[in-house]
């Protein structure tokens, strides 16, 4: 998406990317893949629930992560940042999700995930602007 | 949609600490949202 932000300005949007976890975290992402846009912590996943974005399975989880190498990469994140992650912050079992909204208020696109690798394509994202 | 109210009257922190009431992005421009399962 940093990449086709240009194309997401051209259409005048306000875009955002909303995560959990801490707000040290969301400096360090926004910082390392230098994203244009912020990003909005959302440690409760208040927004998460209010959207209706669902969770995965733990098995969904693991099977996802052996095949995409993630857990190598988890683990070096929690070397970066420690072990003492709260609780209540991320979730491997959370779901993504996106939302596009007109001005005023008319929602345009809503978007969750069925799966962990279920990202909207921003093609899709920048349809719903037009 | 119901849903929408909701979250436009949810407020957030920005990385840098900075509150940002959710409703504020499509009150003048429309907005994309994207709700990612965690960093990197």
């Amino acid at each position: 998406m940093r990449d086709r932000y240009p194309e997401l300005a051209a259409r005048n949007a306000n875009v955002a990317v909303i995560a959990a976890g801490l707000p040290a975290m969301a400096k360090d992402f926004q910082e390392e893949y230098r994203l244009p846009f912020p990003v909005l912590v959302d440690t409760p996943r208040a927004t998460y629930a209010a959207l209706g974005l669902k969770r995965a399975t733990g098995r969904e989880v693991l099977m996802t992560s052996l095949r995409e190498a993630v857990l190598l990469r988890g683990a070096f994140k929690l070397l970066k940042h420690g072990v003492g992650l709260p609780e209540q912050d991320q979730s491997v079992l959370q779901l993504g999700g996106a939302l596009v909204v007109a001005p005023g208020g008319k929602v345009k696109l809503v978007h969750r995930a069925g799966e962990l690798s279920d990202n909207v394509p921003v093609d899709t994202l920048l349809g719903a602007l037009s | 949609m119901e849903r929408v109210e909701e979250l436009g009257a949810m407020r957030l922190r920005d990385a840098d600490g900075r509150e940002v009431h959710l409703g504020d992005l499509w009150r003048e421009r429309p907005a994309v949202l994207v709700w990612i399962r965690h960093y990197g």
